[in-house]
């Protein structure tokens, strides 16, 4: 089932969160566990897709997929770059390195500010059609999640 | 203030079916009971007044169960089950050198309490608070009682909760639904103002400390984030208070388990006190000794920080997960006893910014909620809660290694499937481990499942497909199934709990509780009928002395003789005699 379909949504990276909501809420009222018409199924489903839309990076890699391009895990088609690579590997280094909370918060204050760059760049490159440039952006994106969680723990 | 509706006993209006559903607060240090019938909700109290029951089992030697106050001033009482539900023995905790119930781990690597030389589990203990609260609601609203909800601290993993619905089962009541205890408070706020933003709810019970964010729109709670500690909560402060008495002024003297008890109650009495007051004294009797103790608010607010600090911590990074900042808080709601603490008063609003509502007494709000869900779950309602996981689900891999499949904080109901192959030629078993927690390391977290896959057949490394899928129901229990692919055969797997009771063993607890409960009516209407015949046997007696002249010297003397056997029988125990 097409989850942009499911919450009635245009196929697009730009998504209306407050519409997204919306639907969200409308559905499970109808199929939640708790509901009348309940539909254990249906109502997994919904959340699976709420929790899909909802985010950027897995939206991405949710579009990509309906194009055929597999960026999920390690079996994906699309691997990471050596340059990524790198860079990852360096960025890593910078936080274990770091020490005490305002280098930390610098680090995570420019994490962040790529991270909403990233996304933007994302929406203008599904619009274009580009899905190429997107699935490489996809990936970044990941790591960067991935190193702002590390971030956190720290 | 929320208008409690106040029913004289019996005039409650009965739901359907002629049967009540309740909402259940099972607390660590005191549960309650509450009844919501027509969006008016009631705390059920005994003849009014005492609406909490403490948490608080004690038996006796003649095999006699006591609950709730009068449980209280036993010696061996055992307090605060809660803390065991679904745990090993490595999670209890000593005072003073001594634990504080004894306790043994069994083959299934659950915790049992040693009794009077029996083994009795959390999930037994449990089940006899329940059967006291629903006998209270059963007598304050003169009907049958057989469906709940019951409260669940958030941050309760799949063991914990699964252990609480068997303890219900075991006690004759139907679970409607698990509702995490935070949850229900904001229910309670929010159905009687129409809320609507986001709201904190900052839940620190006896055991347990939960911090959850909720959105409240149009009839609709969503849970966003919870997080907590299943291992903190008021009973620690208590333990730290006594811990300082025993240094302070106990010394070196002996102490034995009834002695730890009373060092308890006081710390318990002085916490409470100083809410209030600056200091206080107090005086402890061991063995001969009259131990005077001494506590103000300075020491109290020292001992408990590191347990305050914490909270906060885990506040700071519920907020952090959720992306929710203190500015987007439209209100804190503060559940449970120990909130009443000016310490964490001051603490909360320092971190969340804003004054906390306490307007609905924290001890009752998750009753209340509870309740409320009942009604909505009975007798359908417009309003709808939805709930997320509050532990991250995963599988262990190669190397001891957890790999998360259904993060925390994740709508439920969820499901998640994923698809194993097997490394070696002619494999035909897969071992599959369910773990639930935070950290990376299968020992970190919480084992909750540990099966073996057979019956794959063989082939090449890498062909066979077993597709392994969990799914997490609106309770946030969890069921898992395996189905190999090539044979396209769902495949029989036995999920052992590696805590909490197996399900035979249930079965076979609810069977003999049955058998029980057929042996107490037997003896109830054992002892009627001894009553009966005792008041005929009067009676024939007084009309044979005040008329006696009246019938046939034989007559009179059958019916003595019938008597004298009558009263032989009774000193038998069958009842059909009796009655004959």
């Amino acid at each position: 089932m097409n989850y942009f379909e499911l919450l009635e949504l245009p196929q697009s990276f730009d998504v209306d969160l407050n519409e997204l909501e919306k639907k969200y809420f409308e559905l499970q009222r109808k199929f939640h566990p708790d509901r009348e018409g309940a539909d254990m199924q249906m109502a997994t489903t919904v959340n699976d897709a709420y929790k899909v839309l909802k985010d950027p990076l897995k939206r991405s890699e949710y579009l990509l997929s309906l194009d055929g391009v597999i960026v999920n895990d390690e079996s994906g088609a699309v691997k990471p770059d050596k340059e990524l690579l790198m860079e990852a590997m360096e960025q890593r280094e910078t936080l274990s390195e770091a020490e005490g909370k305002a280098e930390i918060e610098s680090l995570k204050k420019e994490a962040q500010e790529n991270r909403k760059k990233y996304i933007d760049e994302l929406g203008i490159m599904f619009m274009n059609g580009d899905i190429d440039g997107a699935a490489k952006l996809t990936i970044r994106l990941k790591y960067l999640e991935k190193f702002l969680q590390e971030i956190k723990i720290k | 203030m929320m208008l409690l509706d106040i029913h004289e006993p019996g005039q409650t209006p009965l739901t359907h079916e002629g049967t009540a559903s309740v909402g259940i607060d099972l607390g660590t240090t005191n549960s309650l009971v509450a009844i919501s019938n027509g969006g008016l909700q009631e705390v059920v109290g005994e003849d009014g007044v005492d609406t909490l029951i403490p948490s608080v089992v004690a038996y006796g030697e003649d095999g006699s169960i006591k609950v709730g106050r009068e449980a209280e001033q036993a010696t061996n009482a055992i307090r605060s089950i809660k803390r065991l539900m679904g745990r090993g023995a490595e999670d209890t905790r000593k005072i003073g050198g001594m634990y504080l119930h004894d306790v043994s781990g069994s083959d299934e690597g659950m915790l049992s309490l040693n009794v009077n030389g029996k083994s009795i589990s959390p999930v037994e203990v449990s089940s006899e608070i329940l059967k006291a609260i629903k006998h209270r609601a059963e007598m304050a609203l003169e009907n049958k009682v057989d469906r709940a909800v019951i409260t669940v601290p958030a941050y309760f993993d799949d063991a914990a909760r699964t252990a609480t619905k068997y303890a219900a089962k075991l006690a004759g009541l139907e679970v409607l639904r698990l509702v995490n205890e935070p949850t229900a408070a904001a229910l309670a706020y929010g159905l009687d103002k129409n809320v609507e933003g986001i709201y904190a709810v900052y839940d620190l019970g006896g055991g347990t400390f939960d911090m959850s964010l909720l959105k409240m729109e149009k009839g609709v709670f969503q849970v966003i984030a919870t997080g907590g500690d299943s291992i903190l909560g008021g009973d620690d402060f208590d333990h730290e208070i006594a811990e300082y008495f025993i240094a302070k002024y106990v010394g070196k003297r002996e102490l034995n388990p009834k002695d730890v008890q009373a060092i308890l109650k006081t710390a318990r009495e002085a916490k409470e006190y100083l809410t209030e007051n600056e200091k206080g004294l107090w005086n402890i009797a061991i063995g001969e000794d009259k131990v005077e103790v001494e506590l103000d608010a300075k020491t109290l607010n020292k001992l408990i920080e590191p347990y305050v600090k914490r909270t906060v911590a885990i506040c700071n990074s519920t907020l952090d997960d959720s992306g929710v900042t203190k500015d987007n808080i439209k209100g804190i709601i503060l559940v449970g006893g120990s909130t009443r603490i000016p310490l964490i008063k001051k603490e909360v609003e320092k971190i969340l910014g804003q004054k906390p509502l306490d307007d609905i007494d924290p001890d009752k709000v998750v009753a209340i909620g509870a309740a409320i869900q009942a009604e909505a779950l009975t007798q359908g309602s417009e309003n709808l809660l939805l709930d997320v996981t509050p532990l991250s689900l995963g599988i262990e891999t190669m190397g001891g290694i957890v790999e998360n499949i259904i993060p925390r904080n994740t709508p439920i109901p969820a499901f998640y499937s994923q698809k194993f192959t097997t490394y070696q030629n002619g494999q035909t078993g897969m071992k599959i481990h369910v773990l639930q927690g935070e950290r990376e390391m299968v020992d970190q977290c919480r084992s909750l499942a540990e099966f073996e896959l057979t019956g794959i057949p063989p082939m090449t490394a890498g062909l066979a497909v077993v597709e392994v899928s969990f799914v997490i129901d609106a309770d946030g229990l969890l069921t898992v199934k395996a189905k190999e692919q090539t044979t396209g055969e769902e495949q029989e797997i036995a999920v052992k709990p590696s805590y909490g009771l197996p399900p035979e063993k249930i079965e076979k607890m609810l069977e003999e509780s049955m058998k029980n409960a057929k042996d107490d009516i037997i003896r109830k209407l054992l002892a009627q009928s001894r009553v009966d015949a005792d008041v005929l046997i009067n009676t024939v007696k007084n009309s044979l002395r005040d008329d006696g002249e009246l019938i046939d010297k034989e007559v009179s003397q059958a019916i003595e003789s019938q008597l004298s056997i009558l009263q032989k029988e009774m000193k038998k125990d069958d009842r059909d005699t009796i009655d004959y």
